[in-house]
């Protein structure tokens, strides 16, 4: 169901490269439609925008979970470490996010959420990996909630820090596998009301520093900005 | 034994009690206990402005989390007591002998049927300071049955108050049907309950309900609306 050419256009753009996928994607892209506008028709706008476009208002650029995802994949943490068990909190629509899923060797995943809607939404939206990966999630808040959260897992992803307490208060090294690889995003992003982004963004970090001053002591293989968004990556020291 | 409870703090004067227990015992065709809380204790108020830059989009603060600690303080009730706490600011259009009738297997909260027909508005605001799919104007218990609320407050207080700007969201997000502690609450059903915001509009036809929540007036309105209420 492609409402528009632009759509199909930029559904075509960003699945191309991946022609084993390509076709499941249609499908899943079209189911999913299917099921936001009879389901969840006041999502439907939401959904098509953030397909199309990569963005939403609440969640994340797509433009910063490839940057999480490629970066994964470029240094190898793949290869040196085992990801088939994976945490992601606060993923927000993940339709082009499951192809990074399959290279980074992710057999089950669990989808963190404070939306159940788009816990629901994205079951479709990944429907294309579905025989390879096992899409399991919670809703929930996930430092009131930790006790909730999976700990045997060997990655740990939270794409929206901002949107909650800070980190160093919900992880502790105790609780995870001494190899787990984690990464953090956060912003400077400060909302700044309606029809704007940063909608929900209650710990904003204006530094690299101030944010890696809310996460847990880590061993960082990689930090980094890119305009507003913050991106460490590490184990747990 | 029906308790009916209050809380004030702020700029609520005494006649506003007064006006509730008025309004409650002209109502009810059962006996019951009133009693309004006014003392409560300092032991959240450090986490109340922990953030150094507050502003109306941040969260945190938690206001009115005196609320939930009635949920402790009720242990000086029986435990076979029903405690029907209500707003100052409501008005009881009919019997609470209602509330004293109902199942108490589980707590009970508002929840705010009216919200749910715009959907595109409420679902926006998961991330922000109003859910307004709980409304703790209204609620029922038994002592006791709402402690661990309470206890998961005073453990996580820090965080709460850090991340919420309201006791409605906080509650919906932590003890509400989608969370890991969906079956902590039973709702009244649909009617029970009014809103002025919504059902206040002269258009609207609904039937009468037992409560009605004056949210959505200014102060002046809400007692120029009391002291004119039906009668």
């Amino acid at each position: 169901m492609f409402k528009t050419y632009d759509m199909m256009w930029q559904v075509l753009h960003n699945v191309l490269d991946e022609p084993v996928l390509s076709m499941k994607m249609f499908e899943a892209y079209d189911g999913a439609i299917k099921f936001v506008t009879d389901v969840y028709p006041h999502r439907e706008k939401e959904v098509y925008e953030a397909i199309r476009d990569g963005k939403d208002s609440i969640y994340n650029c797509d433009v910063y979970k490839k940057w999480c995802y490629k970066k994964l994949l470029e240094l190898n943490l793949h290869e040196a470490y085992d990801f088939s068990k994976t945490n992601i909190v606060s993923a927000g629509y993940c339709f082009y996010d499951a192809r990074f899923w399959s290279k980074l060797g992710i057999k089950t995943i669990w989808l963190y959420e404070l939306d159940e809607e788009i816990r629901k939404i994205n079951w479709r939206l990944t429907d294309y990996v579905k025989e390879d990966i096992k899409i399991l999630g919670k809703t929930l808040d996930c430092v009131l909630d930790k006790d909730y959260l999976i700990k045997d897992v060997g990655l740990h992803i939270n794409f929206n820090c901002e949107k909650y307490y800070h980190m160093k208060e919900a992880i502790k090294k105790e609780e995870y596998p001494s190899d787990c690889v984690f990464v953090f995003c956060g912003s400077s992003l400060k909302y700044k009301g309606p029809g704007t982004t940063g909608n929900g963004n209650i710990n904003i970090c204006e530094t690299l520093d101030d944010f890696i001053e809310t996460l847990p002591s880590m061993n960082i293989f990689f930090k980094d900005t890119i305009n507003d968004k913050h991106m460490v990556i590490g184990c747990l020291e | 034994m029906l308790r009916v409870i209050c809380a004030k703090w702020g700029n609520y004067d005494d006649n506003t009690i007064t006006q509730l227990y008025n309004n409650v015992k002209e109502k009810s065709s059962i006996s019951f206990d009133f009693l309004c809380f006014t003392e409560f204790s300092d032991e959240f108020d450090k986490y109340q402005y922990q953030k150094d830059e507050y502003d109306y989009w941040d969260q945190g603060g938690l206001p009115h989390s005196n609320k939930i600690q009635l949920f402790n303080l009720d242990e000086k009730f029986d435990k076979d007591d029903k405690v029907l706490y209500l707003d100052l600011d409501v008005d009881v259009t009919d019997d609470i002998a209602y509330f004293f009738e109902l199942p108490n297997d589980k707590p009970y909260m508002t929840w705010n049927y009216w919200a749910e027909y715009k959907p595109e508005e409420w679902k926006r605001l998961y991330n922000i300071s109003h859910c307004p799919l709980y409304n703790s104007s209204v609620m029922l218990w038994k002592p006791g049955q709402n402690r661990s609320i309470y206890n998961f407050l005073k453990k996580n207080a820090d965080k709460a108050f850090f991340t919420y700007r309201g006791i409605d969201t906080f509650m919906f997000h932590h003890f509400g049907p989608y969370t890991p502690m969906k079956d902590h609450f039973n709702y009244f059903r649909e009617g029970v309950i009014t809103t002025h915001r919504i059902h206040g509009h002269p258009d609207y036809d609904y039937e009468p309900p037992v409560i009605h929540i004056l949210e959505g007036l200014t102060s002046e309105e809400k007692k120029r609306y009391v002291s004119n209420r039906r009668r």
